[in-house]
């Protein structure tokens, strides 16, 4: 990661990246991806009973993935499926019960707590809901410089202050909006304050989890446009979760479909959607609003 | 922000003169007044209950004595109070200053307890403190406070650590100011601490599930995976969102104290409004009933003004209007 690491650190990376190609097969350049997911399992404890064994709740079941740099991989499926569960793990705020994430070749385990820290900056997060993703007691300004000022981005409060204007400028807000609250924004002004609040810290990874979910459908494309118009200027991965399909098309590579905390099917954009290979992906499919009159009829999912 | 504030006060006219002719109505369910007991007794003579009932009013219609009691109390002057020969106003004062001090000092107690433990137990959920708290916060809101004044009596009178009920010792008047300060708190500390411990409870709970709730919100994960550190999370984000709800409660809380007060006054013989209410009802002492209502009234609509524009305050989504 930097210079100051010890031998035995940098052996040890070796190590692992070699481990990881071994066990990836690296894509036609030969760059490791950013991001490894291994045998990922989440459990959370049910109801302890006094006399009973504990009962565990398998949230995310054995999954594995990768994402290439500059990439997008979105997780499909309908909720409950675990996929947000795996967005908290990969952003190392949520313990996991068993496998592991490689971010850059190593391994949460592997870090130390200031380079876990510091991993922080690397990774945001975008949620559904901008109403609850935003703090109300917190002007723009708060909110943008809070994360630079944790990660000592920019020297003095003034510099942060033009940081926090230059994002609301790439986020396509006007530079008056940082002394104002998030109520006096509209859904999709949030939202996109609430990109602009990832983008503060710099993240070279994202977790969008339905970014557009909770949007109206002329917003909604207004913000895919914006997260794909900013992957291609920053270089960003991202992990799109929805349930939609619908929007999948427009900003994925590849996409993972989960059910039941396991991923049943991975492919390319084209493959998923030209030749679904499970039932419940046929499903998911058939689900997507259609235009055409001919295929009005939405199916259940379930 | 100021206009507001003048706005609301102008609204409190029509309703405490609302309360006032609601508290003469009350009054005047019961058959009878004052000069009742006075008629019964044989060694008064009847003139000189009619002169006492000329110089009360009491001889006028109901309508007449009320329009003349509004008369005079918007000039200041709140009639006269028949069991100590004062003029109400002097009465109710003392008494508000007393009640006042119980109610803050409980307030400043139970707050200043409730908010941090609050905090600890909704940070540390299920762990030891959190139960122990559990428990103690259900037997604060279970047990009556009056019960719980009779146990601090109990205590005070064995031990001897407190003084048995009152706001003052005999030789008050002779101390010097700082003793007079130190005599003051002596007395307050236990009705305070029967007082404020009820408080505690129920807002521990309060703010460990308020807390909890907004813990939970997608807006602490977006903070916590900028990098802040928990404790920051909790303070700078949480609890700054989790506090709102208890400052409505605030407003409640004030006319509970002044409402539950009463009892805890009555057992520990502290000379507030509530105990003032209870006797001048029970004493037919028809002006001072009246009064004690109104300057009840009157606190309980100051104390939710406050808590309206603390509100106001604290949160960039309320405005006044």
């Amino acid at each position: 990661m930097n210079a100051t690491q010890n031998s035995g650190d940098v052996a040890n990376d070796v190590n692992n990246i070699a481990a990881d190609n071994a066990a990836n097969n690296l894509n036609a350049t030969g760059e490791a991806p950013l991001l490894a997911v291994r045998g990922l399992t989440k459990k959370f404890p049910l109801r302890k009973k006094l006399f009973a064994p504990p009962l565990w709740k398998t949230a995310v079941d054995d999954v594995s993935f990768d994402i290439a740099r500059g990439q997008t991989l979105a997780l499909v499926g309908e909720s409950g499926s675990g996929k947000s569960t795996v967005g908290l793990m990969l952003l190392d705020l949520l313990a996991i019960t068993s496998g592991e994430i490689l971010y850059d070749g190593r391994s949460f385990a592997s870090r130390s707590r200031a380079e876990r820290f510091a991993l922080r900056r690397q990774m945001q997060v975008v949620f559904q809901d901008p109403y609850a993703s935003l703090n109300a007691r917190m002007t723009v300004r708060e909110t943008l410089t809070e994360g630079m000022a944790v990660h000592r981005i920019g020297k003095t409060a003034a510099e942060r202050e033009g940081r926090a204007a230059q994002l609301l400028g790439q986020v396509g807000m006007p530079a008056g909006a940082l002394d104002r609250y998030p109520h006096e924004f509209s859904g999709g002004q949030r939202q996109r304050i609430a990109i602009a609040r990832a983008l503060s810290v710099g993240p070279s990874f994202m977790v969008l989890d339905e970014p557009t979910s909770a949007l109206d459908v002329s917003v909604q494309s207004q913000i895919l446009n914006l997260l794909r118009r900013l992957q291609r200027e920053q270089g960003l991965t991202y992990l799109f979760i929805t349930h939609n399909l619908g929007v999948v098309e427009y900003l994925a590579d590849e996409v993972a479909v989960m059910e039941a905390g396991r991923i049943v099917e991975r492919g390319t954009v084209d493959e998923i959607f030209d030749r679904p290979q499970t039932d419940y992906t046929s499903k998911l499919l058939r689900s997507i609003p259609s235009l055409d009159p001919e295929h009005r009829k939405l199916a259940p999912v379930a | 922000m100021l206009r507001f504030i003048l706005k609301r006060l102008l609204l409190m006219v029509p309703l405490v003169i609302g309360i006032s002719l609601l508290s003469f109505c009350v009054m005047q369910l019961a058959p009878g007044d004052y000069l009742d007991q006075l008629r019964g007794d044989p060694q008064i003579r009847p003139e000189t209950i009619e002169r006492l009932s000329q110089q009360y009013g009491l001889d006028k219609p109901k309508a007449t004595q009320y329009v003349l009691w509004l008369v005079n109390a918007l000039q200041g002057n709140f009639g006269p109070s028949f069991t100590y020969k004062i003029g109400v106003f002097e009465v109710i004062m003392q008494r508000v200053y007393y009640t006042l001090l119980l109610a803050v000092c409980s307030l400043i107690f139970s707050w200043s307890i409730a908010i941090p433990m609050g905090i600890y137990i909704a940070t540390h959920r299920n762990g030891l403190a959190d139960r122990l708290m559990n428990f103690v916060a259900f037997a604060g809101i279970s047990l009556p406070g009056f019960f719980v004044a009779l146990l601090a009596m109990k205590l005070a009178q064995q031990t001897g650590w407190f003084p048995v009920g009152g706001a003052s010792s005999p030789n008050y008047e002779q101390m010097s100011w700082l003793g007079k300060v130190r005599d003051t708190g002596w007395h307050l500390l236990l009705p305070v601490l029967v007082l404020g411990t009820r408080g505690v409870s129920g807002l521990m709970r309060q703010m460990r599930g308020n807390l909890l709730d907004v813990l939970s919100e997608n807006f602490i994960m977006a903070a916590r995976a900028r990098g802040l550190a928990e404790r920051g999370v909790v303070l700078k984000h949480a609890t700054r969102n989790a506090i709102n709800p208890l400052i409505t409660i605030f407003g409640y809380e004030l006319s509970g104290l002044l409402a539950g007060a009463a009892l805890v006054e009555i057992v520990m013989s502290w000379p507030g409004l509530g105990r003032l209410l209870l006797e001048s009802v029970t004493g037919r002492d028809l002006y001072v009933a009246m009064g004690a209502f109104v300057m009840g009234a009157t606190l309980l609509i100051i104390g939710n003004l406050i808590a309206d524009v603390l509100l106001a305050v604290t949160d960039p989504r309320i405005k006044f209007s």
